[in-house]
């Protein structure tokens, strides 16, 4: 992978780049991430994606890694060598109307050797019609890697983007008929009894055990972390206990929660009603662990005996959790090659066992 | 906090996964998916047992559709025992597990998985998978249901408009009543529906079709099938109507009740007979042309042969004058003979053709009558018949407007007629002016042979006088009568006989009487 990263405000140079991966026979298509602060707008950018024919898809994300540091700012380009069947998913629409667009576009992607990306608006209220279609359509065979694109200051904006220019509430994901290593791991360890999530409205759980779900979560938080909550504080302490959804004979999914109001708890992405939680804590050596593990996933999965570059798809939460010790994080996935990717709001990575889920505060590592 | 069983709370929520949905295809796309998802697995199908056939009527993903792996699974166990997947079947393939349930009732839930399931859990699964089946095929019957009644709704409705639309008159009988009458039925018949309703079925017959009414019986019917005839009917205002009726069993409303399906035909017996009388008619009418030609052969060769005759014996040397008169006299007669014939045939071709013109002038009976005497006195006294002739009318009342020519054309043929069948008596003929003075009602009354009751109106008819066997036929195409009777009719009257054999005839004709100086 000769990819590249371009600080921001130089439009021609951009230009330039996308001019040169057109003409280069050797890729096939571009995975196009740019970075949430002093982004390119969309007029400026919507004609330079249009110039190019080879398949492009990718997002704005809170942060890209580039030969394994972080970049708040520029764009990164990955060439790929392999062909991108894209899509544009509008999550507006029905799961039904998703499925026939799948049936339409994506009818002779059913090699179970393949690979999926999938980069969507993290803020879409649809998230979930997008990965239970994808996988009612796709199933687990394949291998997927993706996450959520946008902001952290959680406004909606045209954030997912393929040659056409940039969506708003939608997905974009490309098909590849190549199988691509990876590995996922979060690094969180349960330290409470299963609890049962019993009432929630969307993104929101409003109780946990017939209890206030704040008041629930505060009960087992606050003695574990010898911390109290206050008016200000939650975000603070709550970074560090998530929520893990239990699946029987897989491993726990993930679920930040970023606020509360109301003694509600607002997470990232949903949890169904009915379904078990339990309280994770981790700690800066757990989750440098669990980048290790992901590593190690991938490069033992991968059947390549050279490897230039890792691609990470890190959780921000985790960086903003690690803070200083992010850099930790990177190094540990930096072991044998350097490191490229972004910071998501969610991740998409499935291990070919269960159903398609989108994993929060974890760590996907690809190679191909 | 609550005792934690996941396992259990799991298979709870799968069990009522569907508990509210009543819908076969909400049931599956409800609950397949959450089998997926809680239990962890990578496809779900479903095999819909019918017919004696599984048809595949849910599968996740929808790649797994076209791959071979799930071809192969689906043959497995398609191809063992229901009582196998008690409580469930395993088919292992590379580094996966596929298990299958009974879908009581329904089918078959196909499930893989990369882990198999713990001996618990598949265990447990068990009934609830089996209640599930048995869910999914109550909602598949109350759908088949459901779309029976809808059917049987929409074809009592579609039954109801043919009904009423249908120009068939249709009656439902039942324990000897009417119990449904369609619109047709009360239009044709007059009645309404209440008073069809009450009715009994034999006073819409025709007292010549009473026995119809015996074969409105289910036990008639169920060995005769159906029934189709033609009969009269009476409607309410008493008019008589042909109908062509075909009645069955038929199931109405749950009684065992018969159809009765009629059509008017009274116009197309109307037709029938009338096609029938033509047919007699033409067969009367081709049966008298080919008599007349035989008969017009002869009368064209009698007289032509007296001609030929005679003229070769004048050629005799030394003739008598006597003979030589005699034998001028008949070839005259044969020539006027001949002529008459020659002049009928011209009369009735242009009858036929409608070429014949009439001529109206004034002229006085009286003296057409006193002419008409002159002119056969003679021919009579040489048959010793009495010539005898009545003229009630003073002459200044004795004018008529008509067409002499026809009117003295009529009269001679009936005076000739008269003198011909006459043999011994008195020949009587005249006029007498009708009470209202509309008409003059001229007569012609012999004592001769007279005419059989049953042939006086065939004579005058074309050509009748060939087609009749009558010996005492002496001359004649039998043209003279029909002639008189088109030209009667042409001037506006009409003509009749009056006869009894042997005892003699009169001959009627009459003709408007216009006379200004009556008024």
């Amino acid at each position: 992978m000769n990819q590249i990263y371009l600080p921001p405000g130089n439009i021609t140079s951009l230009k330039s780049h996308l001019i040169n991966l057109e003409n280069d026979k050797t890729v096939k298509s571009i995975l196009f991430f740019m970075a949430d602060a002093h982004q390119y707008n969309e007029k400026d950018l919507t004609p330079i994606l249009k110039n190019t024919i080879k398949p492009i898809i990718g997002g704005v994300f809170p942060e890209l890694i580039f030969n394994g540091k972080r970049k708040k700012t520029g764009i990164l380009l990955i060439p790929l060598q392999f062909e991108l069947n894209t899509q544009i998913i509008k999550l507006s629409d029905s799961s039904e109307t998703v499925f026939e667009q799948l049936e339409t576009i994506q009818k002779n992607s059913i090699n179970p050797l393949s690979s999926l990306f999938v980069f969507y608006d993290a803020l879409s209220k649809n998230k979930t019609v997008l990965t239970e279609t994808l996988f009612n359509f796709f199933g687990v065979n394949l291998i997927y890697i993706g996450g959520g694109a946008g902001s952290l200051n959680f406004n909606s904006f045209p954030c997912i983007l393929n040659n056409d220019g940039l969506y708003e509430n939608a997905a974009v994901i490309g098909w590849a008929n190549e199988k691509i290593a990876i590995g996922a791991a979060h690094g969180w360890e349960s330290i409470s009894s299963p609890l049962k999530v019993t009432k929630t409205i969307k993104n929101k759980i409003v109780s946990i055990n017939w209890k206030p779900a704040f008041e629930a979560y505060k009960e087992v938080v606050e003695p574990h972390s010898k911390k109290t909550f206050n008016e200000d504080n939650f975000f603070e302490i709550a970074k560090s206990y998530p929520l893990g959804i239990s699946k029987i004979d897989a491993e726990k999914v993930v679920r930040d929660p970023f606020k509360t109001i109301n003694d509600s708890i607002h997470l990232i992405d949903k949890i169904h009603e009915g379904e078990y939680i339990e309280i994770l804590n981790g700690n800066k050596e757990s989750l440098i662990e669990s980048a290790k593990t992901a590593t190690e996933q991938a490069f033992s999965n991968s059947k390549k005996t050279e490897i230039k570059t890792t691609f990470c798809l890190d959780c921000i939460s985790r960086a903003l959790y690690m803070d200083d010790n992010f850099d930790m994080e990177l190094a540990a996935v930096e072991q044998k090659s350097a490191t490229i990717g972004i910071l998501s709001i969610g991740e998409i990575a499935n291990s070919g066992e269960s159903v398609l889920e989108i994993f929060n505060k974890t760590i996907v590592i690809g190679i191909w | 906090m609550v005792k934690y069983n996941l396992q259990t709370e799991m298979l709870l929520e799968l069990v009522f996964s569907s508990y509210n949905d009543s819908n076969e295809l909400t049931i599956l796309k409800k609950s397949i998916p959450l089998y997926l998802r809680k239990l962890n697995c990578f496809s779900a199908g479903v095999l819909k047992y019918n017919n004696l056939l599984y048809e595949e009527t849910l599968l996740i993903p929808y790649v797994y559709k076209k791959s071979k792996d799930w071809e192969q699974v689906k043959a497995y166990f398609i191809s063992i025992p229901q009582s196998a997947h008690e409580p469930c079947s395993e088919f292992k393939l590379e580094n996966t597990i596929y298990y299958a349930y009974n879908l009581t009732n329904y089918g078959i839930l196909i499930l893989g998985r990369k882990k198999p399931f713990n001996i618990n859990l598949a265990n447990e699964l068990k009934p609830i998978i089996n209640h599930l089946g048995i869910k999914l095929s109550q909602a598949h019957e109350k759908k088949q249901r459901e779309i029976a009644e809808k059917s049987l709704i929409e074809n009592e409705k579609c039954l109801r408009t043919l009904l009423n639309t249908t120009a068939a008159s249709i009656l439902i009988y039942h324990n000897n009543s009417i119990i449904y009458a369609n619109n047709s039925a009360e239009q044709f018949t007059g009645y309404n529906f209440r008073e069809l309703v009450d009715l009994k079925i034999y006073k819409l017959i025709h007292p010549d079709f009473k026995t119809f009414c015996n074969k409105l019986n289910t036990s008639y019917l169920k060995e005769n099938k159906t029934l189709n005839s033609e009969l009269k009917i009476l409607k309410k205002d008493k008019t008589e109507s042909w109908i062509n009726v075909n009645i069955d069993l038929i199931n109405w409303k749950g009684l065992d009740a018969i159809i009765i399906s009629a059509f008017d035909i009274t116009q197309l017996k109307l037709t029938e007979q009338n096609l029938i009388n033509a047919k007699e008619e033409a067969e009367k009418s081709e049966r008298l042309k080919t008599a007349f030609l035989a008969n017009i052969s002869h009368e064209i060769r009698t007289p032509m042969s007296g001609i030929l005759g005679f003229t070769e014996l004048l050629k005799t040397p030394h003739l008598t004058s006597e003979k030589r008169e005699k034998y001028i006299e008949i070839i005259e007669k044969s020539g006027d003979r001949m002529l008459n014939l020659i002049n009928n045939i011209i009369d009735i071709s242009k009858i036929e053709a409608s070429l014949m013109l009439t001529s109206y002038s004034d002229f006085n009976i009286n003296e057409q009558i006193n002419n008409l005497f002159n002119f056969f006195t003679v021919e009579a006294e040489n048959k010793n018949l009495k010539l005898i002739i009545y003229k009630p009318l003073p002459n200044n009342l004795a004018v008529v407007n008509t067409d002499y020519e026809k009117f003295y054309a009529i009269f001679t043929n009936l005076i000739k007629n008269s003198i011909k069948y006459t043999e011994e008596g008195l020949i009587e003929f005249g006029y007498d002016v009708k009470d209202d003075n509309s008409s003059i009602v001229f007569y012609v009354k012999d004592s001769g042979m007279g005419i059989a009751s049953n042939r006086q109106d065939a004579i005058f008819e074309r050509f009748i006088q060939a087609d009749i066997e009558d010996t005492n036929t002496t001359q004649g195409a039998g043209l003279g009568l029909s002639i008189s009777k088109a030209f009667v009719e042409m001037l506006g009257g009409e003509i009749w006989v009056k006869s009894v054999q042997n005892v003699g005839s009169t001959f009627f004709f009459s003709l408007p009487y216009n006379n200004k100086f009556i008024q």
